[in-house]
Parts: C-alpha cells; structure tokens; sequence
C-alpha cells in the first residue's frame, strides 16, 4: 500500500459514523444531568458550612421552605427534559437511519451472538433457516462495528492523546448503541480504556523524569546506545530511531532480557528488518510501549519528516494490536472470574496464557522460522534452539520473564491458594503446549518443503498466519 | 443504500436544534436551582437571627 493510499485510508477512518454524533450528544445530555446533581448538592453544602449554622438551624430552615420537595420537584424537571430530548433524538437517529442506510441491527437494540444462538437452536427447524440469515447479517455487522470502534478510537487518541476516561467511555458507548454491543463488551472495552490512559501516563511520567533520549534509551532497555539515537513520543509508544546496527539488533533480539549475545549474524539478520516493535522492557509499566527503527545512516540523513506516514501507520499499527491482544486477554480474564470453579476457570485461564505467548513468544518464534527457512536451515534446529530455556543458557527464551509476572499478578489479585494451579497451567502452556506447537510448525514448514514450495512462497503464505494454525493452512493447501 | 452527506448534515444539524433547547430548558432550570439555594440562605440567616434574638 502506498504512503499515499495510507494517508487516505487514515483520513477516512477518522471520519466518524454518522449516528455517532446522535450517540454522544445522548451521552452529554445524560452528563449534564448528572452534574447538576453534582453541583446542586455542592451548592447546598457551602452554604451551609458558610452559614456557619447547627444542625438544628439547618434542619429548621429546610423545613421552613420545603427544601427536599423543591428540590426533587426541580430534579424531575431535569429527568423529564433529558429524557424528553434523548428520545426525540433517538426518534431522529432512527430515522435517519431507516432512510439511509439498512442497518441490521436498530438504534439502542443489544444483539448478544450466544443468546441469539440459543434462540435459534430452539426454534421450530423449519423456521432456523430464516433466524440464521438474520443472525449472520447481524453478527458481521456488530464484527464490522467492534472494528470501527477499535480504528476510531486508535485515530482519537492519536489526534488527542490526553482523552479522558470518559470521552473514551461516551464513545464507546455510542458505538454500542449502534452496533447493539452488550455490556460485557462495553466493559472489556472500558477496561481497556483504562489501559490505555494508564499506558499513556506512564509514557508521559518516563519522559518527565528522563528528558534526555540517551538516558531514557538507557533506561527503557537496560544499555546506552553505542550510536546515535533519538526518541519521539507517542500517545503510549517511545518511537526509538537507531543509526547503530549493533544497537538496533540489541533491541530487535530482545538481547536485554533474553541475554542473547549479539555477532555479525545477528546484526545482518535484524538488519533486514526496516523497524520493530517490542514488548518487553525494563520498566514494567512500559511493556508493549517500545517501537524501534532500523535507519541507514544518521541523523542528519534521515530526518524524522522522511518517516512520515509510514511512523503513523506503524502506530496506529502498534496500538491496534495493543488493544486487539489486550480485549482478547480482558475476554478471557472477565470469563475466569465469572467462573465459580476450577473445572470452568480452567479453560479461559489457558486461552488467556495463550494469547500472552502468543504476542510474547509464538510470533518471534515465527520470525525465527522464517528466517532460517531463507537461509536453508533444517527446521528441527531451529526448534531445538527455541527450546532450550534460559536457565540452561537458551537465548530464545522469549518467555522467561513473563513466566514469574502472570504467577505474582494472579497471586497478587487471587490469594496464595491458586498459585499451584497457575503455575501448572503455566507450565503447560508455556512449555508443554509451546514445544508442541514449535514442533508442529516446523512439520508443517517441512511438509510444505517436501511438498516443493520455494522458501519465498511459503514465507509469502505463512507469514501473516499465526504460529499455532500452520498446521491447519498447510494442511488445507496440500490437500485441496 | 448508502447514506449522503447532505442527508447526514440534516441529522446532525436536527440533533444540534434538540442540544440547544435541551441547553436552554437546563439554563433555566440551573436559574430556579440558584433561586432556591437563595431562598435557603435567606431561610438559614432568618433562623439564626431568630436564635440570637431569643
């Protein structure tokens, strides 16, 4: 895609929906209404202690002018016009929308996909056919919103960083009230919401404490840079510009947490790469925040203009899958507390570890794969070299450090109790379950070999799949 | 059907219409609010002199 079309694209998907405006004008009047509550019981307040009268007095005088009934007689003036105006509204917005475009789901309705499956499995059979028509257009529409929102709300806070909680909340609940989000989904997406801000404030609280881009460097990764280097902020991402090769390999091989020692190979393989983002790094509260660019040459050469949209389009990229990865894991999070029992926290636990590997371990593992794959290395080596843990003196271990954070942060929030059983499951996925992922991957690159596909093809067909479906891809290309 | 601009700036501008009525009911309803906290303080100064007096 060119730097220009991405422009574009970008401008378009700023552009916002056209009954967002209805939405958020309903969400400002339900603020307004709220506020003055706020303020009236502020209003009381101060003047009593300015009056600096007793209880008795305070008592005597709200009697003497019917206080409480004035006031809640004004209250229900302020409830009956905001919902007077919030239904003419939606009154509007329906409209609009039965006029001028075929929205499959109304204005403020809840579509809840497994309530809807339940529905149709109880259906008469001859009227399923029907219900599953309807239930398909409705859940591609709600997908398409779910992805709308995630774009809206990665091009806001690029444009204005510093959104607050709420404006993050009224958009997300305009949304909902298009694409009929429940509540569950509104609350993983302020969950994420709350993400964000926390990420953003770390980012701007790293930056205050260390304005020099040499001393941040140091920090966030645990060296000082050999070359020179700069950093630009983002909403919640340090867009790190090396002119070192050595150092740029460092941060593309994680070398600061995984130990990796850093030669010719390496610098040549990462220097294949024109930029990368990292999810680890020193400072916990920056994990997933460290974007780095691979610039040939210095400086001087390669301002930060030269960038352009491609930095954008890297962000936005960043932050997408930040949200993406983290409304999965709040997903399966939300399931494990809504379990009562093991047998039932047992499954969203392990989709949760997975999703942690997968952004952690399973998508450099691929890189792995694929690079070794150009180079004409047997597949089982590289398997054999991902495996061996960090304590026996691996350097693949991407997972070291994680393995230790989700046991204390579950501990931590949990009780001491469910230790055993996190890091069991731990061990599991992140050991077990990864080595047999590893090695089914590389089957399925061997079959794939065998089956006479050149390393560019299947570079080509595997590089946007995830680790753990190379088996299912291959499998459906050799035998279609 | 896709929806045109001219049709989604009559919404918005009908939606902008219904927030400044809203704006302006609440403005007045803010007047009879300040009113009543007025009278409260009138009616808290009245007891009080009433206490000194006594």
């Amino acid at each position: 895609m060119s730097l220009e079309a991405i422009e574009q694209e970008n401008t378009h998907e700023s552009s916002r929906h056209p009954s967002e405006q209805a939405a958020r004008t309903i969400e400002q009047l339900d603020f307004a209404a709220e506020s003055f509550v706020d303020d009236v019981l502020a209003e009381l307040e101060s003047t009593e202690s300015e009056s600096g009268a007793t209880p008795e007095i305070v008592a005597a005088a709200r009697d003497d002018i019917d206080l409480e009934d004035s006031l809640a007689a004004i209250t229900r003036s302020v409830v009956a016009s905001t919902e007077d105006t919030k239904n003419k509204i939606e009154t509007v917005a329906d409209a609009h929308q039965a006029t001028t475009s075929y929205a499959p789901i109304k204005v403020g309705e809840h579509f809840l996909p497994e309530v809807e499956v339940r529905h149709i499995l109880k259906a008469p059979s001859k009227e399923r056919r029907a219900l599953l028509e309807q239930f398909k257009e409705k859940y591609v529409y709600q997908k398409e919103g779910i992805a709308l929102l995630q774009e809206h709300l990665v091009n806001t806070v690029q444009d204005n960083p510093d959104l607050t909680l709420r404006e993050f909340h009224g958009k997300i609940k305009a949304y909902s009230n298009i694409y009929g989000f429940d509540s569950e989904y509104r609350l993983k997406a302020f969950i994420l919401a709350t993400e964000y801000a926390k990420r953003h404030r770390a980012v701007k609280t790293a930056r205050e404490l260390f304005p020099d881009d040499a001393e941040l460097f140091r920090q966030l990764l645990g060296f000082a840079p050999e070359g020179e280097i700069e950093i630009h902020d983002g909403p919640m991402t340090f867009y790190i510009r090396c002119t070192n090769p050595h150092d740029y390999a460092r941060i593309y091989y994680n070398s600061f947490v995984t130990g990796k020692e850093i030669g010719k190979e390496e610098i040549q393989h990462a220097g294949r790469s024109t930029g990368c983002l990292r999810y680890d790094c020193r400072i916990e509260a920056l994990s997933g925040t460290i974007m780095a660019k691979n610039l040939k040459g210095s400086l001087q050469d390669n301002p930060i203009e030269h960038d352009g949209t491609t930095r954008k389009h890297e962000e936005q990229h960043a932050i997408y899958n930040l949200f993406r990865t983290r409304l999965a894991e709040e997903g399966a999070l939300i399931q494990f507390e809504l379990a009562e029992d093991w047998e039932n926290q047992e499954k969203p636990l392990r989709e949760y570890l997975k999703i942690r590997r997968a952004t952690r371990a399973d998508d450099w593992a691929k890189d792995e794969f694929l690079a070794y794959l150009r180079a004409g290395d047997e597949t089982q080596g590289v398997v054999q070299r991902l495996k061996v843990p960090k304590s026996k003196g691996g350097t693949y271990d991407y997972l070291v450090s994680d393995r230790e954070r989700v046991v204390d942060a579950f501990v931590e929030r949990y009780g001491e109790d469910i230790r055993k059983m996190i890091e069991d499951a731990v061990q599991d996925i992140y050991t077990h379950d990864y080595h047999a992922t590893l090695e089914a991957a590389a089957n399925a690159l061997d079959d794939l070999r065998a089956a006479y596909y050149s390393p560019d093809e299947i570079v080509g067909l595997l590089t946007t799949e995830p680790l753990d479906k190379w088996p299912k891809v291959v499998s459906r290309l050799l035998h279609e | 059907m896709p929806t045109t601009d001219s049709q989604d700036m009559e919404m918005d501008e009908s939606v902008r219409k219904l927030y400044e009525e809203f704006v302006a009911k609440m403005e007045e309803l803010t007047k009879q609010r300040r009113e009543l906290i007025e009278t409260y303080k009138q009616a808290l100064d009245s007891r009080k002199q009433k206490r000194h007096e006594s």
